[in-house]
């Protein structure tokens, strides 16, 4: 008896040695093998292997047979520019992605190019990870490359470079996005009120929806907020960044105080006026006193079911809008788009971003950098202005329109830094004119518009609200060209304060912010915030952020 | 055979049987363990763990810097405990009072129901606790409206925000711990109940002199584990549940080493709030361990 | 016995059942809304119209799930994953914790040993290190990496060693007279035993292989070796409006968010909850009746 189980133990030790061993082993075997790399010669003839990591998405469908693996997108980037990818893992999606990019670096474990954020970008230049690829940018991109990342004067590359060294390729896209003021049309008019051109306006508009209750519902409010209205991330829609604007107040921007210094836009006394007047509205009942507990969807339920009408949003907001206002293929609600009014008779400045928060990085190990800028080269031509047997990086080897986004599979993507929609949809739509369509953007909506317009598909009704006559759009021409809008002048990597400092600084912001918002303060904490604020890093911070203002004034 | 002989003849196969779990347990702890060296590092990924530069108890000193430390540290401990303490008792009372039900088959559908919740993430759940617990509009509310009293904004008052999360807590995880009490009173010797019937002890009487000192060890053994926690107050559940208006009774550790996370990727400073973390509970369980050694002579583990 | 029940008892029994009963409710009624949920149009859910009974109804949500190919490569995987490692992990667990259930007198060092896991469980190295393991050992994108790592569950030895305590000690003692050794007595004597113990270990155990998610997105690289829940992670509807096409438009309308999730977690929650009452017959046991005589 004591043999066999002697002998049952030892068998099952082994085995469970065994299959530790075996799993390293077969995968050893599984891993592929290092490519020699080619001399690197300037001829297309020579392939070259550059190796990245992707992305998958829910809305990339491959056709039969291909894979990350094997695509009719690698193929033909090999074939047009002799750059042959491969990629080290595929994460199942965006937010893992980010996820699995941290890893890597945590790991030293970088393919030749990635995609990283700003802080990330900071961090590998310090630890020396990354090329300096000035000259290799310089030498192999082309005109038409280096004239397309610089339509917005050079600021996107600037806060790619450290020290003069260039360190990423910025993954740039339209910073000019502004917000607008969307508005329950259908209740102005039955409640005779005018169109609002001021903040005035605005706020007796607002009344007006509680104390008539358009909607019917019983529990009418003014305005719609969600839980993180000041968040620059998440308030695409149902923010109240727009509304500070109104009063010439920004969030976190970092603005000229009119002796050349920068300081910032959270202690400024503007900021305490549009305070005083969100408490106000929420002290009339306009403001959903659980919007701190509410999500954008679930936020925007109280506009989906007619218990409010005014919402902040950017120029997509109508497709969500849409979720209420077209109910079984006929509009149920009208909407109209204003630009944000102002508290007085000054402008209000659309506060934007830089169009940049991601960048491209080389690894320092990388055999071929020239293979990257090639394929932004590439890219930024079939993007732009594609042959037809270019849209197979657009549609795959069908060279038509199936739904299957293969220009996902693009590892290295730049969008254009301007637009010119706004002067040329709006006209086409109400013309019917596609001759002057330019982009492929624009022909897109030009389409998606025109479905709503001549009825086939009324579920359009939100493309005709953003690139339609009155639409989204439509404003953005005036804005642009009257320069209503702010920048952040700080657009460097964060200072040593900053990193150690701006998250308590933001919590004690967010923290009076909303106290006062929701009447359970006075408004007069706004001084004491101001106080703490800059004791608790915010004038060290002040200090570091001129101190690099000084040598980066344009 | 002298003593020693026969010892190891009669030990040896019980060594054997250890020898994978600490192979395993030496691979994919240990070794890893090395790691903890982060927390004393500005780590930089391409220098390694035996090359970043140390920087002693700078990344500590961060955290203890930190202004809103005192009420971080209280919020955490106070909801912590609270979870515990409640995470214990309630699924020892429900596996007790689902044990005196007479039928099995209700007996096993109300346990496989308890532990439903579990599955659920906190994701979706804050949205459904959103809901029940509005002011406005939510069940609860218009309950305590039936009874005269004003709505209350739970999500939204500090008063009552720590006590809505263990309360919710408990909901979603005692189905877990009454399977095991459920399993350990299953597992006490009926002859014992007999003999207490015998004696004259009715129901109530043999639960308080059978039942509970039957499940002593497996709740000892439970809430020394659980005292581990005493610094996890529940990130998940915090983060999809609060707000501005409510940091101050709501916010945690882990809350604010996450919004750190954001304006900066420090891995040295995750791994030393970890590495206290770890510290604080291994006191706490060894303290547990200790008295129920002296007290009464039970080796928790 | 029915006759000797008093008022009191019967009372106590009447209410035990009704609380018992609303708590049961309690637990369930979430789960039913969340189904509803999934049955319904993203427009019904965003305008918070269902509660507990599906509004527009719709398969949207669970086409949008199944409709990807890669979703049965998932499900195999996490089946493999579930399989192997809830065998290694109850085979370590049961070989670990009957060491440790002696008491010292018997095997010296088994504090030692106790407290050498124990400490797993307190000090952790951290995601890197962890991460850094798993790749030096070339286990990275293959199914050992979910498997080995976390195959020895402290917190199960520690519930089953217990078990074993709880035995009598004359168990072992008889078959070790009858000339068994320690294997045979551990195999043929304590584990039919503790089968109420196995099954509780082995369900904690299943239902944490089931559902975890970050290892997989961890340690693996490619998307066919992505295991269900890490998969599952990914459904989220992004109003991402480069890419609208009519078809999509209406698909969002139809879809939300919300509807997406409760989807998916019907779908991760499925298989463990058909498992589940399976297992439930092992708890009921009842364990040594009079085997040894004192």
């Amino acid at each position: 008896m004591k043999k066999k189980s002697r002998i049952l133990l030892i068998v099952a030790l082994i085995l469970s040695l065994t299959i530790t061993a075996c799993g390293k082993t077969t995968n050893e075997g599984e891993k592929q093998p290092e490519k020699q790399p080619e001399t690197p010669v300037e001829q297309k003839n020579e392939v070259i292997e550059v190796s990245t990591v992707s992305a998958s998405d829910q809305y990339l469908k491959f056709d039969e047979g291909e894979s990350f693996e094997k695509n009719s997108v690698y193929d033909a980037y090999e074939k047009d520019i002799g750059v042959k990818l491969t990629n080290k893992w595929v994460s199942a999606d965006d937010v893992q992605f980010k996820e699995k990019v941290k890893m890597s670096i945590a790991s030293n474990d970088l393919p030749d190019f990635m995609k990283v954020n700003a802080t990330q970008l900071k961090e590998l230049t310090e630890a020396d990870m990354i090329m300096d690829i000035t000259d290799v940018y310089d030498k192999n991109a082309t005109d038409e490359t280096k004239k397309f990342l610089s339509m917005d004067g050079g600021m996107q590359l600037k806060t790619a470079t450290f020290d003069g060294k260039l360190m990423g390729i910025p993954s740039s896209y339209n910073p000019y996005q502004y917000q607008f003021l969307y508005v329950r049309t259908d209740w102005l008019k039955k409640l005779n009120l005018p169109e609002p051109k001021t903040m005035a306006d605005l706020l007796t508009i607002a009344e007006a929806f509680k104390t008539k209750d358009p909607g019917g519902t019983g529990k009418p409010y003014g305005i719609v907020i969600s839980k993180d209205p000041f968040n620059n991330q998440s308030t695409a829609v149902t923010g109240l960044i727009a509304f500070l604007n109104s009063y010439h107040a920004y969030e976190n921007l970092w603005m000229e105080d009119g002796n050349g210094n920068l300081v910032n836009s959270d202690i400024q006394p503007q900021v305490k006026d549009a305070l005083k007047a969100l408490q106000e509205m929420f002290k009339k009942g306009l403001i959903d006193p659980e919007f701190v507990v509410k999500d954008v969807e679930k936020a925007a339920e109280l506009l989906y079911n007619n218990n409010a009408g005014i919402v902040y949003g950017q120029s997509w907001v109508p497709a969500q809008l849409a979720k209420g206002a077209v109910k079984d293929g006929k509009v149920v609600q009208e909407w109209g788009v204003f630009p944000i009014p102002s508290v007085d008779s000054e402008p209000a400045l659309s506060q934007i971003g830089l169009g940049v928060d991601e960048y491209y990085v080389i690894s320092k190990q990388a055999k071929h950098p020239e293979g990257v800028i090639k394929l932004l080269n590439h890219w930024i031509v079939v993007d732009n202005h594609p042959t037809p047997e270019q849209k197979v990086y657009e549609y795959g080897k069908d060279l038509k329109e199936k739904g299957n986004n293969y220009w996902l599979l693009s590892p290295l993507r730049v969008g254009k830094q301007k637009d010119n929609n706004g002067e040329i949809l709006p006209k086409a739509i109400e013309n019917k004119d596609e001759s002057i369509l330019e982009t492929k953007d624009q022909k897109t909506r030009y389409e998606r518009a025109m479905k709503y317009v001549d009825g086939t598909d009324i579920n359009m009704w939100w493309e005709y609200l953003i690139s339609g006559p009155k639409g989204a759009y439509s404003l953005v021409p005036e804005i642009q060209n009257n320069k209503q809008y702010l920048q952040n002048k700080f657009y460097g990597a964060p200072t040593p304060t900053m990193a150690d400092r701006q998250e308590i600084l933001k919590k004690k912001r967010d923290e009076v912010y909303f106290k006062i918002m929701m009447n359970q303060v006075s408004v007069d904490e706004f001084d004491k915030f101001v106080e703490e604020w800059k004791k608790l890093g915010g004038d060290e911070m002040t200090k570091e952020v001129n101190e690099w203002y000084a040598t980066h004034k344009q | 055979m002298n003593v020693l002989t026969r010892m190891w003849k009669r030990e040896w196969p019980l060594h054997l049987m250890l020898v994978p779990g600490i192979v395993l347990v030496l691979i994919f702890s240990y070794i890893p363990m090395a790691g903890i060296m982060m927390a004393f590092q500005k780590y930089v990924p391409n220098k390694g763990l035996f090359g970043s530069p140390f920087i002693g108890l700078k990344n500590l000193q961060l955290l203890m810097d930190y202004p809103d430390i005192g009420r971080i540290f209280f919020n955490t401990v106070y909801i912590a405990v609270m979870k515990i303490v409640a995470g214990m008792i309630v699924p020892v009372t429900i596996a007790i009072l689902l044990n005196e039900l007479r039928k099995e088959w209700v007996k096993r559908t109300f346990q496989t129901l308890v532990y439903l919740p579990h599955f659920l993430s906190w994701v979706l759940l804050s949205g459904i606790l959103i809901d029940v617990l509005s002011p406005s509009s939510g069940i609860l509310n218009q309950v305590l409206g039936l009874f005269g009293i004003d709505p209350i904004f739970f999500l939204g008052d500090n008063k009552w925000f720590p006590y809505v999360m263990v309360i919710s807590d408990v909901w979603k995880e005692f189905g877990f711990g009454t399977i095991v009490y459920l399993a350990a009173l299953t597992s006490i010797n009926p002859s014992l109940y007999e003999a207490a019937e015998i004696d004259g002890a009715g129901r109530f009487k043999q639960t308080l002199h059978v039942t509970l000192p039957g499940m002593l060890p497996i709740i000892v053994l439970m809430f020394t584990l659980s005292i581990g926690n005493v610094l996890n107050a529940g990130f998940d559940q915090i983060f999809n549940l609060y707000s501005p208006p409510v940091y101050e009774s709501a916010d945690i550790i882990d809350t604010f080493v996450y919004r750190m996370g954001i304006e900066q990727a420090q891995f040295g400073f995750a791994t030393a709030v970890g590495l206290l973390k770890s510290v604080i509970s291994f006191i706490f369980v060894s303290m547990s361990y200790i008295l129920a050694y002296r007290v009464a002579n039970y080796r928790i583990f | 016995m029915r006759t000797n029940r008093s008022f009191g008892r019967k009372l106590f029994l009447i209410c035990n059942f009704i609380f018992l009963a609303s708590v049961s409710l309690l637990c369930l009624m979430p789960i039913i809304h969340i189904l509803a949920l999934s049955f319904s149009s993203g427009q019904a859910a965003s305008a918070g119209k269902v509660i507990l009974w599906p509004v527009e109804f719709t398969t949207a949500a669970y086409a949008n799930v199944f409709g990807k190919p890669e979703y049965l490569r998932a499900f195999w995987v996490s089946i493999q994953r579930v399989l192997m490692g809830t065998t290694i992990s109850m085979f370590l667990t049961i070989i670990t914790a009957y060491p440790l259930s002696k008491d010292s007198r018997q095997f010296r060092l088994r504090t030692f040993y106790s407290w050498f896991f124990v400490f797993t469980i307190l000090f952790s190295g951290g995601l890197i290190p962890n991460y850094l393991t798993v790749k030096n050992l070339g286990m990275l994108d293959t199914i050992w990496a979910l498997v080995l790592p976390g195959a020895v569950t402290v917190f199960n030895v520690i519930l089953l060693l217990n078990f074993y305590r709880s035995l009598p000690k004359e168990l072992e003692e008889s078959s070790l007279l009858d000339g068994a050794g320690q294997f045979t007595t551990l195999w043929k004597i304590y584990v039919p035993l503790s089968l109420p113990a196995l099954a509780t270990t082995g369900l904690f155990t299943m239902v944490g292989h089931w559902n975890s998610w970050f290892d997989g997105m961890i340690y693996m690289n490619h998307p066919e070796n992505y295991p269900l829940q890490t998969f599952l992670q990914t459904i989220i509807i992004k109003m991402d409006f480069r890419f609208i096409k009519p078809e999509r438009a209406e698909l969002m309308i139809k879809l939300s968010d919300r509807t997406s999730r409760a989807a998916q977690i019907f779908v991760a929650a499925f298989p463990i909850l058909i498992v589940y009452p399976f297992l439930q017959r092992f708890f009921i046991k009842g364990i040594v009746m009079g085997s040894v005589k004192e």
